[in-house]
Protein backbone atom coordinates (compact mmCIF):
# COMPACT_ATOMS: atom_id res chain seq x y z
CA UNK A 1 0.00 0.00 0.00
CA UNK A 2 1.57 3.05 -0.77
CA UNK A 3 0.76 6.90 0.04
CA UNK A 4 -1.86 7.04 -2.80
CA UNK A 5 -3.75 4.04 -2.03
CA UNK A 6 -4.96 6.15 1.50
CA UNK A 7 -5.43 9.13 -0.85
CA UNK A 8 -7.97 7.30 -2.94
CA UNK A 9 -9.57 5.72 0.26
CA UNK A 10 -10.31 9.54 1.18
CA UNK A 11 -11.13 10.36 -2.46
CA UNK A 12 -13.83 7.26 -2.61
CA UNK A 13 -15.23 8.68 1.64
CA UNK A 14 -15.90 12.12 -0.19
CA UNK A 15 -12.49 14.02 1.25
CA UNK A 16 -12.63 16.95 -1.58
CA UNK A 17 -9.20 18.11 -0.57
CA UNK A 18 -7.39 14.69 -1.36
CA UNK A 19 -9.01 15.08 -4.72
CA UNK A 20 -7.29 18.10 -5.00
CA UNK A 21 -3.78 16.98 -3.46
CA UNK A 22 -3.79 13.80 -5.99
CA UNK A 23 -4.32 16.46 -8.95
CA UNK A 24 -1.34 18.54 -7.77
CA UNK A 25 1.09 15.47 -7.23
CA UNK A 26 0.54 14.29 -10.59
CA UNK A 27 -0.05 17.06 -12.66
CA UNK A 28 3.06 18.30 -14.10
CA UNK A 29 4.36 14.57 -15.03
CA UNK A 30 1.19 13.78 -17.09
CA UNK A 31 1.29 17.56 -18.61
CA UNK A 32 4.87 17.07 -19.24
CA UNK A 33 3.63 13.83 -20.83
CA UNK A 34 1.05 15.51 -23.02
CA UNK A 35 3.50 18.19 -23.59
CA UNK A 36 5.29 15.71 -25.65
CA UNK A 37 1.99 14.54 -28.02
CA UNK A 38 0.00 17.66 -28.19
CA UNK A 39 1.20 20.44 -31.08
CA UNK A 40 1.05 23.21 -29.07
CA UNK A 41 0.31 24.04 -24.98
CA UNK A 42 -2.85 24.73 -25.23
CA UNK A 43 -3.72 20.94 -26.58
CA UNK A 44 -1.19 19.84 -23.63
CA UNK A 45 -3.22 21.43 -20.94
CA UNK A 46 -6.77 20.10 -22.81
CA UNK A 47 -5.49 16.79 -22.60
CA UNK A 48 -3.91 17.09 -19.37
CA UNK A 49 -7.34 17.92 -17.87
CA UNK A 50 -9.45 15.44 -19.82
CA UNK A 51 -6.77 12.84 -18.39
CA UNK A 52 -7.94 13.71 -14.51
CA UNK A 53 -11.57 14.03 -15.70
CA UNK A 54 -11.24 10.38 -17.42
CA UNK A 55 -9.60 8.56 -14.40
CA UNK A 56 -11.70 10.71 -11.55
CA UNK A 57 -14.63 9.47 -13.75
CA UNK A 58 -13.45 6.03 -13.47
CA UNK A 59 -12.72 6.14 -9.83
CA UNK A 60 -15.79 4.30 -8.64
CA UNK A 61 -14.68 0.82 -10.56
CA UNK A 62 -10.93 2.00 -9.71
CA UNK A 63 -9.18 -0.80 -7.86
CA UNK A 64 -5.91 0.24 -6.56
CA UNK A 65 -3.63 -2.65 -7.64
CA UNK A 66 -0.78 -0.84 -9.20
CA UNK A 67 0.89 3.21 -8.83
CA UNK A 68 -1.60 5.39 -9.76
CA UNK A 69 0.45 7.69 -12.34
CA UNK A 70 0.87 4.18 -14.23
CA UNK A 71 -2.92 4.56 -14.59
CA UNK A 72 -2.88 8.37 -15.56
CA UNK A 73 -0.34 7.59 -18.20
CA UNK A 74 -2.08 5.02 -19.77
CA UNK A 75 -5.07 7.74 -20.14
CA UNK A 76 -3.23 10.19 -21.12
CA UNK A 77 -1.05 7.54 -23.70
CA UNK A 78 -4.39 6.78 -24.98
CA UNK A 79 -5.94 10.22 -25.53
CA UNK A 80 -2.45 11.73 -26.93
CA UNK A 81 -2.64 8.61 -29.20
CA UNK A 82 -4.29 10.96 -31.84
CA UNK A 83 -2.57 13.99 -31.38
CA UNK A 84 -0.58 15.44 -33.63
CA UNK A 85 3.18 15.45 -33.03
CA UNK A 86 4.56 17.93 -31.02
CA UNK A 87 6.38 20.47 -32.79
CA UNK A 88 8.12 22.98 -30.78
CA UNK A 89 9.88 26.26 -32.00
CA UNK A 90 12.80 26.48 -30.34
CA UNK A 91 13.57 30.59 -29.33
CA UNK A 92 16.91 31.41 -29.20
CA UNK A 93 15.54 32.98 -25.78
CA UNK A 94 15.21 29.53 -24.43
CA UNK A 95 18.66 28.52 -24.78
CA UNK A 96 21.01 28.07 -22.05
CA UNK A 97 23.85 30.36 -21.71
CA UNK A 98 26.99 28.18 -22.63
CA UNK A 99 30.22 28.50 -24.21
CA UNK A 100 29.38 26.44 -27.04
CA UNK A 101 27.93 27.50 -30.00
CA UNK A 102 24.09 27.78 -29.44
CA UNK A 103 23.53 27.28 -33.30
CA UNK A 104 25.02 23.66 -32.95
CA UNK A 105 22.83 22.56 -30.21
CA UNK A 106 19.71 23.78 -31.93
CA UNK A 107 20.90 21.71 -34.38
CA UNK A 108 21.20 18.51 -32.46
CA UNK A 109 17.87 19.17 -31.15
CA UNK A 110 16.38 19.45 -34.32
CA UNK A 111 17.58 16.37 -35.40
CA UNK A 112 17.10 14.34 -32.67
CA UNK A 113 13.60 15.72 -32.61
CA UNK A 114 13.26 14.58 -36.82
CA UNK A 115 14.68 11.41 -35.19
CA UNK A 116 11.59 11.16 -33.10
CA UNK A 117 8.68 12.13 -35.11
CA UNK A 118 9.96 9.56 -37.85
CA UNK A 119 9.98 7.12 -35.11
CA UNK A 120 7.11 4.22 -35.29
CA UNK A 121 4.13 5.76 -32.91
CA UNK A 122 5.20 2.45 -30.45
CA UNK A 123 8.47 2.90 -30.32
CA UNK A 124 8.62 6.45 -29.60
CA UNK A 125 5.96 6.19 -26.87
CA UNK A 126 8.83 4.03 -24.84
CA UNK A 127 11.67 6.52 -25.95
CA UNK A 128 9.69 9.32 -24.29
CA UNK A 129 8.93 7.27 -21.15
CA UNK A 130 12.01 6.04 -20.62
CA UNK A 131 14.35 9.32 -21.16
CA UNK A 132 11.50 11.92 -21.07
CA UNK A 133 9.22 10.79 -18.20
CA UNK A 134 12.30 9.12 -16.57
CA UNK A 135 10.13 5.43 -16.12
CA UNK A 136 11.61 2.38 -15.36
CA UNK A 137 11.08 -0.67 -17.84
CA UNK A 138 8.90 -2.33 -15.83
CA UNK A 139 6.39 0.34 -15.06
CA UNK A 140 6.93 1.17 -19.04
CA UNK A 141 5.73 -2.21 -19.51
CA UNK A 142 2.31 -1.90 -17.47
CA UNK A 143 1.56 1.90 -19.08
CA UNK A 144 1.71 0.05 -22.35
CA UNK A 145 0.06 -3.55 -21.05
CA UNK A 146 3.15 -5.51 -23.03
CA UNK A 147 5.56 -7.93 -21.79
CA UNK A 148 8.86 -6.15 -20.57
CA UNK A 149 11.01 -8.63 -23.47
CA UNK A 150 8.71 -6.15 -25.73
CA UNK A 151 9.75 -3.14 -23.88
CA UNK A 152 13.43 -3.87 -24.34
CA UNK A 153 12.87 -4.76 -28.28
CA UNK A 154 11.32 -1.29 -28.94
CA UNK A 155 13.64 0.06 -27.18
CA UNK A 156 16.98 -1.44 -29.19
CA UNK A 157 15.07 -1.14 -32.01
CA UNK A 158 14.13 2.98 -31.31
CA UNK A 159 17.70 3.55 -30.99
CA UNK A 160 19.34 1.81 -33.77
CA UNK A 161 16.91 3.36 -36.20
CA UNK A 162 17.58 6.85 -34.10
CA UNK A 163 21.08 6.10 -34.58
CA UNK A 164 20.67 5.33 -38.29
CA UNK A 165 19.00 8.52 -38.67
CA UNK A 166 21.99 10.92 -37.22
CA UNK A 167 24.19 8.64 -39.58
CA UNK A 168 25.59 6.94 -36.97
CA UNK A 169 27.77 3.93 -36.40
CA UNK A 170 26.83 1.27 -34.06
CA UNK A 171 27.78 1.78 -30.74
CA UNK A 172 27.67 -0.03 -27.39
CA UNK B 1 28.52 11.69 -27.25
CA UNK B 2 26.68 8.19 -27.24
CA UNK B 3 23.19 7.97 -28.22
CA UNK B 4 21.95 7.64 -24.42
CA UNK B 5 24.18 10.72 -23.62
CA UNK B 6 22.21 12.54 -26.69
CA UNK B 7 18.95 11.87 -25.92
CA UNK B 8 19.83 12.38 -21.94
CA UNK B 9 21.10 15.72 -22.82
CA UNK B 10 18.18 16.48 -25.34
CA UNK B 11 15.42 15.02 -22.26
CA UNK B 12 17.20 17.65 -19.97
CA UNK B 13 17.74 20.58 -22.29
CA UNK B 14 13.52 20.15 -22.69
CA UNK B 15 12.19 23.17 -20.34
CA UNK B 16 9.27 21.96 -18.39
CA UNK B 17 6.36 24.08 -19.52
CA UNK B 18 5.25 26.13 -16.57
CA UNK B 19 2.19 25.51 -15.24
CA UNK B 20 -0.97 27.21 -15.34
CA UNK B 21 -2.35 27.42 -11.79
CA UNK B 22 -5.55 28.65 -13.64
CA UNK B 23 -5.25 25.59 -15.46
CA UNK B 24 -4.49 23.02 -12.56
CA UNK B 25 -7.54 24.67 -10.49
CA UNK B 26 -10.13 24.24 -13.98
CA UNK B 27 -8.48 20.45 -13.62
CA UNK B 28 -9.72 20.43 -10.13
CA UNK B 29 -12.90 21.54 -10.51
CA UNK B 30 -13.50 19.91 -13.61
CA UNK B 31 -12.34 16.69 -11.63
CA UNK B 32 -14.78 16.66 -9.14
CA UNK B 33 -17.56 17.11 -11.28
CA UNK B 34 -16.08 14.24 -13.22
CA UNK B 35 -16.41 12.12 -10.29
CA UNK B 36 -19.76 13.92 -8.88
CA UNK B 37 -21.32 12.74 -11.72
CA UNK B 38 -19.52 8.90 -11.92
CA UNK B 39 -21.06 8.82 -8.07
CA UNK B 40 -24.15 9.85 -9.14
CA UNK B 41 -25.05 7.12 -12.29
CA UNK B 42 -23.22 4.40 -10.76
CA UNK B 43 -24.56 3.35 -7.35
CA UNK B 44 -23.14 1.20 -4.54
CA UNK B 45 -23.17 -2.61 -5.43
CA UNK B 46 -25.34 -4.79 -3.19
CA UNK B 47 -22.14 -5.84 -1.33
CA UNK B 48 -20.51 -2.03 -1.14
CA UNK B 49 -23.68 -0.56 0.68
CA UNK B 50 -24.09 -3.28 2.97
CA UNK B 51 -20.37 -2.37 4.07
CA UNK B 52 -21.26 0.76 4.08
CA UNK B 53 -24.04 0.11 6.30
CA UNK B 54 -21.60 -2.13 8.51
CA UNK B 55 -19.63 1.15 8.94
CA UNK B 56 -22.42 3.18 10.14
CA UNK B 57 -23.61 0.28 12.90
CA UNK B 58 -22.19 0.90 16.14
CA UNK B 59 -20.18 -2.49 16.99
CA UNK B 60 -20.36 -1.59 20.86
CA UNK B 61 -23.91 -3.53 20.54
CA UNK B 62 -22.91 -6.81 18.29
CA UNK B 63 -19.56 -6.80 21.57
CA UNK B 64 -22.72 -6.58 23.83
CA UNK B 65 -24.62 -9.07 22.48
CA UNK B 66 -21.55 -11.40 22.65
CA UNK B 67 -20.91 -10.45 26.12
CA UNK B 68 -24.62 -10.95 26.99
CA UNK B 69 -23.75 -14.85 25.29
CA UNK B 70 -20.81 -15.13 27.54
CA UNK B 71 -22.02 -14.08 30.58
CA UNK B 72 -24.88 -16.52 30.31
CA UNK B 73 -22.90 -19.87 29.10
CA UNK B 74 -20.30 -18.52 32.18
CA UNK B 75 -23.59 -18.19 34.85
CA UNK B 76 -24.68 -22.16 33.28
CA UNK B 77 -21.19 -23.20 33.23
CA UNK B 78 -21.08 -22.27 37.28
CA UNK B 79 -24.23 -23.47 37.97
CA UNK B 80 -23.74 -26.52 36.46
CA UNK B 81 -26.71 -26.49 34.38
CA UNK B 82 -29.44 -26.60 36.96
CA UNK B 83 -33.21 -26.56 36.08
CA UNK B 84 -33.45 -22.88 37.42
CA UNK B 85 -30.56 -21.29 35.73
CA UNK B 86 -31.76 -23.19 32.73
CA UNK B 87 -35.03 -21.67 32.91
CA UNK B 88 -33.23 -18.26 33.59
CA UNK B 89 -31.98 -18.10 30.14
CA UNK B 90 -35.55 -16.74 29.59
CA UNK B 91 -33.80 -13.38 31.03
CA UNK B 92 -31.15 -13.22 29.06
CA UNK B 93 -32.61 -14.32 25.88
CA UNK B 94 -34.71 -10.89 25.36
CA UNK B 95 -31.76 -8.68 26.65
CA UNK B 96 -29.40 -10.04 23.58
CA UNK B 97 -32.35 -8.79 21.36
CA UNK B 98 -32.74 -5.65 23.63
CA UNK B 99 -29.51 -4.16 23.05
CA UNK B 100 -30.55 -4.23 18.75
CA UNK B 101 -32.97 -1.49 19.52
CA UNK B 102 -30.50 1.45 19.78
CA UNK B 103 -29.89 0.48 15.89
CA UNK B 104 -32.76 -0.63 14.63
CA UNK B 105 -34.52 2.63 16.06
CA UNK B 106 -31.37 4.89 14.95
CA UNK B 107 -33.05 5.92 11.52
CA UNK B 108 -35.56 7.65 13.67
CA UNK B 109 -33.32 8.94 16.42
CA UNK B 110 -30.66 10.14 14.29
CA UNK B 111 -32.84 12.03 11.63
CA UNK B 112 -30.85 9.85 9.18
CA UNK B 113 -27.50 11.73 8.46
CA UNK B 114 -26.58 8.01 7.12
CA UNK B 115 -29.34 7.49 5.02
CA UNK B 116 -28.33 10.99 3.52
CA UNK B 117 -24.87 9.00 3.04
CA UNK B 118 -26.96 6.34 1.70
CA UNK B 119 -29.44 8.40 0.00
CA UNK B 120 -28.73 6.64 -3.43
CA UNK B 121 -30.79 3.55 -2.12
CA UNK B 122 -34.28 3.88 -0.61
CA UNK B 123 -35.05 3.25 3.05
CA UNK B 124 -36.11 -0.07 2.18
CA UNK B 125 -33.11 -1.22 1.07
CA UNK B 126 -31.78 0.76 4.54
CA UNK B 127 -33.68 -1.17 6.28
CA UNK B 128 -33.63 -4.66 4.16
CA UNK B 129 -29.73 -4.03 4.39
CA UNK B 130 -29.60 -3.44 8.47
CA UNK B 131 -31.81 -6.03 9.18
CA UNK B 132 -29.67 -8.72 7.25
CA UNK B 133 -26.33 -7.36 8.64
CA UNK B 134 -28.12 -7.77 12.09
CA UNK B 135 -29.77 -11.33 10.86
CA UNK B 136 -26.51 -12.82 10.10
CA UNK B 137 -23.96 -11.19 13.00
CA UNK B 138 -26.71 -12.59 15.32
CA UNK B 139 -27.29 -15.82 13.61
CA UNK B 140 -22.81 -16.34 13.56
CA UNK B 141 -23.09 -15.53 17.35
CA UNK B 142 -26.10 -17.32 18.58
CA UNK B 143 -24.95 -20.40 16.26
CA UNK B 144 -21.79 -20.34 18.12
CA UNK B 145 -22.62 -20.31 21.69
CA UNK B 146 -25.92 -22.87 20.84
CA UNK B 147 -22.46 -25.56 19.78
CA UNK B 148 -20.38 -24.34 22.67
CA UNK B 149 -23.33 -24.73 24.76
CA UNK B 150 -24.69 -28.14 24.00
CA UNK B 151 -21.10 -29.47 23.93
CA UNK B 152 -19.86 -28.18 27.03
CA UNK B 153 -23.01 -27.97 29.33
CA UNK B 154 -24.79 -31.00 28.22
CA UNK B 155 -27.80 -29.02 27.24
CA UNK B 156 -29.94 -30.66 25.22
CA UNK B 157 -31.33 -28.50 21.87
CA UNK B 158 -35.30 -29.09 22.95
CA UNK B 159 -34.60 -27.03 26.15
CA UNK B 160 -32.41 -24.54 23.95
CA UNK B 161 -35.04 -24.01 21.80
CA UNK B 162 -37.46 -23.78 24.38
CA UNK B 163 -35.50 -21.63 27.47
CA UNK B 164 -33.48 -19.02 24.58
CA UNK B 165 -34.84 -19.08 21.33
CA UNK B 166 -38.83 -19.01 22.14
CA UNK B 167 -38.32 -15.83 24.66
CA UNK B 168 -35.76 -14.52 22.30
CA UNK B 169 -38.32 -14.95 19.22
CA UNK B 170 -40.88 -12.94 21.21
CA UNK B 171 -38.80 -10.46 21.95
CA UNK B 172 -37.95 -10.25 17.95
CA UNK B 173 -41.51 -9.92 17.51
CA UNK B 174 -42.31 -7.62 19.76
CA UNK B 175 -39.60 -5.38 18.48
CA UNK B 176 -40.61 -5.39 14.96
CA UNK B 177 -43.95 -4.78 15.44
CA UNK B 178 -43.13 -1.83 16.93
CA UNK B 179 -40.91 -0.86 14.42
CA UNK B 180 -44.02 -0.73 12.14
CA UNK B 181 -45.30 1.72 14.23
CA UNK B 182 -45.55 5.35 12.95
CA UNK B 183 -45.42 6.55 17.09
CA UNK B 184 -42.76 8.56 17.87
CA UNK B 185 -41.84 6.67 20.61
CA UNK B 186 -42.71 3.16 19.54
CA UNK B 187 -38.29 2.25 20.66
CA UNK B 188 -39.54 3.30 24.19
CA UNK B 189 -42.68 0.84 23.99
CA UNK B 190 -40.95 -1.80 22.03
CA UNK B 191 -37.91 -1.54 25.10
CA UNK B 192 -40.91 -1.59 28.23
CA UNK B 193 -42.99 -4.31 26.65
CA UNK B 194 -39.88 -6.46 26.26
CA UNK B 195 -39.12 -6.25 30.00
CA UNK B 196 -43.40 -6.70 30.48
CA UNK B 197 -42.68 -10.33 28.17
CA UNK B 198 -39.52 -10.92 30.29
CA UNK B 199 -41.51 -10.44 33.68
CA UNK B 200 -44.68 -12.90 32.41
CA UNK B 201 -42.14 -15.67 31.23
CA UNK B 202 -40.06 -16.16 34.62
CA UNK B 203 -43.74 -16.12 35.81
CA UNK B 204 -44.24 -19.24 33.41
CA UNK B 205 -40.79 -21.16 33.34
CA UNK B 206 -40.66 -20.28 37.80
CA UNK B 207 -43.77 -21.72 38.55
CA UNK B 208 -43.59 -25.35 38.41
CA UNK B 209 -46.88 -26.21 38.48
CA UNK B 210 -47.47 -23.96 34.99
CA UNK B 211 -44.28 -25.13 33.52
CA UNK B 212 -45.62 -28.54 33.65
CA UNK B 213 -48.67 -28.39 32.40
CA UNK B 214 -46.91 -27.57 28.83
CA UNK B 215 -46.52 -30.28 26.57
CA UNK B 216 -43.98 -29.70 23.59
CA UNK B 217 -46.45 -30.04 21.26
CA UNK B 218 -47.65 -26.40 23.08
CA UNK B 219 -44.21 -25.20 22.83
CA UNK B 220 -43.84 -26.65 19.41
CA UNK B 221 -46.92 -24.47 18.34
CA UNK B 222 -46.20 -21.74 20.35
CA UNK B 223 -42.48 -21.56 18.79
CA UNK B 224 -43.96 -21.98 15.24
CA UNK B 225 -46.24 -19.36 15.62
CA UNK B 226 -43.50 -17.05 17.41
CA UNK B 227 -41.61 -18.26 13.91
CA UNK B 228 -44.49 -16.76 11.64
CA UNK B 229 -44.96 -13.70 13.43
CA UNK B 230 -42.00 -12.47 13.21
CA UNK B 231 -41.39 -13.46 9.54
CA UNK B 232 -44.57 -11.73 8.75
CA UNK B 233 -43.85 -8.66 11.33
CA UNK B 234 -40.29 -8.49 9.33
CA UNK B 235 -42.24 -8.60 5.69
CA UNK B 236 -44.06 -5.48 7.34
CA UNK B 237 -41.06 -3.40 8.10
CA UNK B 238 -39.36 -3.88 4.77
CA UNK B 239 -42.94 -3.16 3.20
CA UNK B 240 -44.41 -0.57 4.99
CA UNK B 241 -40.88 1.62 5.71
CA UNK B 242 -41.28 4.26 3.36
CA UNK B 243 -44.49 4.56 5.72
CA UNK B 244 -42.90 5.69 8.28
CA UNK B 245 -42.00 7.86 10.74
CA UNK B 246 -38.87 9.42 9.73
CA UNK B 247 -39.99 9.41 6.24
CA UNK B 248 -43.36 11.41 7.07
CA UNK B 249 -41.30 13.42 9.06
CA UNK B 250 -38.83 14.87 6.82
CA UNK B 251 -41.15 15.17 4.15
CA UNK B 252 -43.36 17.41 6.56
Amino acid sequence: MDADFFLIQKIKNGDDDAIEKLIRKYYPVIFKYCSYHAPDRQNAEDLTQETFERFFGSLPRYQHRDKTVNYLYVIARNLCRDAHARKREILLEELPETGENPLKEIEEKLEIERALKKLPEEMREVIILYYFQNLKLKEISKILQIGLPLVKYRMSKAKKFIRTYLGEEDEK
Amino acid sequence: MTLDEKLKVYSDSQTIPKIDEECVKKTILASKAALYQSELESPLSGIDFLFHQIRYIRKRWWIAQALVLLALWIFLFISGSGVAMQRSMGIMAPVFVILLLPELWKNQSNASMEVEAASYFSIRKIYAARMTLFAIADLLMLSLFFAVSIVTLKLTVGEMIIQFFLPMNVTCCICFRNLCSNREESGYTAFLMSLVWIAVWMMIVLQERIYRRITAPIWAGVIILSFVYLIYSVCKVWKNCEKYWEVNHSWN
